[in-house]
């Protein structure tokens, strides 16, 4: 028995040495990464540059230390190596975006009749304004099993996407109440060679759409710079297939779905595996811009947006939807 | 193209299904039947390029039962099979806690007919049968909730499920009361659904079908899968018992895709 289950190694590869494992991270991103160009990321200059770094590795701090080099070259939240469970290796924006009190806002604005779903809520502004957020690792519900008779939205509706820095693409569903029939949603692209530039035709993806909250109702997205990923992705569809205002700022962008893998020495490595293309056929990795674009002032919003819960965005968009009534 | 596949499956399915209520029905005539029913125990290594390209391995468990036809005055032989197999598969270094990474399920059944081409009869009688065995197979390979803050959500399921004709070679060696088998089981041709892009239905919300729907037709080449199978029969206390080793090798590639696997199973079982 013990030879023959030696037999089975050549599948395996759990050789937890460092410069193993850095062969490892680079052959699977090279092979599956998809936005090498966009990202001006010259692969195969990181290989040279690396693997003789790695060769002199001793610890794992100091492999740390060059995966956060590695993947601050991306630029692209979505590449993260995951240690454990506490700790993982992502992309450190410079950019500290203060992250919005939403129990404040709620409160300030007069939210009624909150329903809290798995990452999600519903609730009632006041003057018949309809209010919905997606939050983080929103896995998907259907927008129609949602009580949304129990809500006043004859002036409008509000869908904020600010803060949500990701989720599942099932998530998506949610849209099917603002879409009135089975539409195109996006495209998505797929690595199919050992070249970096060998890509699968575009896939399309398809949304069903109940129409329940028609083209008539004036709708108002909010959205961030910590929009991301499917928060992105929702921006996408709904200014591909509504006549919703944008309010905010641009998005974090995240214009693709995730894979993750086991390295040799146990850690998770995590990437962007599909391009995700709007209905233009352009890539929304670079993010969505608003309509109305309201700028975050960082100070404001460490202290008095906390103090008080007054939410410029979210009074920016109520304003929009007043200028239609 | 993907119609003309699908068709041709449907039939293929449908063929097999037929042949298996035949087969029945004829093992209710006047032949030798055997039944044969053994349990196994083993190891499996599993390789995908996709979700797991440092493969985990395991130990799996199995049952496998065969009903089998001899028809000496014909020198034909005819039978059925059925294979299960389950296991945890991992990793010895695994950082995230959970017992298992993965949790395997395969199996596989079929309709096969031998002839004989070769009876040596001396001290002993060795038989040579070379044949044919319509099957369908299913492997699913699913994570475990590995998941944490990190953004490490679990490599995703695999799945894969064909049905072909395989080509089989089997020789038979009986040495009085002793009986010893030497199977070899090769695909030759093969459809149904391996992972490639899209990876999932062109739905916002994944539908069953898809992966329902065969997206590939392979011949020997791209689908190499070699199922070996050694046994021995002995009669102990008026009971034929089985004593097996078996061992399957897979291999599946298309273009980025590839995916592998690797089984050794011991096994032991009765025959009546």
């Amino acid at each position: 028995m013990v030879i023959t289950y030696s037999c089975t190694d050549n599948l395996f590869n759990e050789e937890e040495g460092y410069l193993n494992t850095f062969q490892s991270f680079w052959d699977i991103l090279n092979e599956r990464y998809v936005f090498f160009k966009e990202k001006s990321v010259d692969w195969d200059a990181v290989y040279e540059n690396y693997y003789t770094k790695f060769e002199k590795v001793t610890s794992d701090q100091e492999a740390k230390k060059l995966y956060q080099e590695i993947i601050d070259l991306f630029h692209d939240r979505h590449v993260r190596i995951s240690i454990n469970n506490d700790y993982g290796i992502s992309y450190e924006s410079e950019l500290e975006v203060p992250e919005i009190s939403f129990g404040m806002v709620y409160g300030f604005y007069y939210l009624t009749n909150l329903k809290e779903y798995d990452s999600l809520h519903l609730g009632q502004l006041p003057n018949k304004i309809a209010y919905l957020r997606v939050l983080n690792n929103f896995k998907g519900i259907s927008g129609s099993s949602l009580p949304l008779s129990d809500y006043n939205y004859e002036n409008g509706f509000v869908l904020d996407l600010r803060d949500c820095i990701g989720g599942y693409t099932t998530g998506l569903e949610l849209l099917d109440i603002f879409i009135d029939a089975t539409r195109i949603a996006y495209y998505e692209q797929y690595r199919n060679g050992i070249n970096r530039q060998d890509f699968t035709r575009k896939f399309s993806v398809v949304l069903n759409g109940k129409g329940i909250i028609s083209n008539s109702i004036p709708k108002v997205v909010l959205i961030n710079d910590n929009t991301y990923s499917m928060g992105n992705f929702m921006a996408s569809v709904l200014k591909d297939l509504t006549n919703s205002t944008f309010v905010g700022q641009k998005t974090g962008g995240g214009g693709g779905t995730i894979n993750s893998v086991y390295l040799p020495n146990g850690w998770g490595l995590t990437y962007t595996f599909t391009k995700i293309y709007n209905l233009e056929g352009q890539t929304i990795e670079d993010g969505i811009n608003p309509d109305v674009e309201v700028i975050r002032n960082n100070d404001f919003w460490e202290n008095e947006h906390r103090e008080t819960g007054i939410d410029p965005q979210l009074e920016k968009a109520l304003e929009v939807l007043q200028r239609n009534d | 193209m993907t119609s003309f596949i699908l068709i041709s499956l449907r039939k293929i399915i449908i063929t097999q299904l037929l042949l298996l209520c035949a087969q029945l029905f004829v093992y209710g005539q006047h032949h030798e039947i055997t039944h044969e029913l053994s349990f196994k125990l083993g190891c499996v290594a599993y390789n995908n390029k996709q979700t797991i390209p440092n493969g985990v391995k395991g130990r799996v468990i199995g049952l496998q039962y065969s009903i089998a036809k001899n028809d000496n005055h014909n020198n034909h032989r005819s039978y059925l099979l059925i294979d299960f197999n389950t296991g945890g598969l991992n990793r010895n270094v695994n950082v995230y806690g959970s017992q298992n990474m993965y949790v395997f399920y395969g199996g596989k059944c079929g309709v096969g007919n031998e002839w004989e081409i070769f009876n040596q009869s001396h001290c002993y009688v060795n038989q040579f049968y070379i044949g044919g065995l319509l099957e369908s197979e299913a492997e699913y390979v699913v994570s475990e909730k590995v998941n944490n803050d990190n953004g490490l959500l679990g490599a995703d399921v695999f799945g894969r499920w064909t049905t072909g004709i395989d080509f089989t070679l089997r020789n038979q060696t009986k040495l009085k009361d002793i009986v010893i088998e030497n199977f070899v089981c090769v695909p030759f041709v093969g459809g149904g659904y391996f992972p490639e892009a899209p990876y999932k239905s062109n739905n916002v919300k994944p539908s069953v079908s898809y992966y329902l729907h065969p997206n590939d037709l392979v011949f020997i080449g791209r689908l190499i899968q070699i199922d070996y199978e050694l046994k021995v029969v002995v009669p102990i206390n008026q009971m034929n018992v089985c004593f097996l080793y078996r061992y399957k090798n897979h291999t599946y590639s298309k273009g980025i895709e590839n995916q592998k696997y690797m089984q050794h199973q011991f096994g032991i079982g009765i025959r009546f």
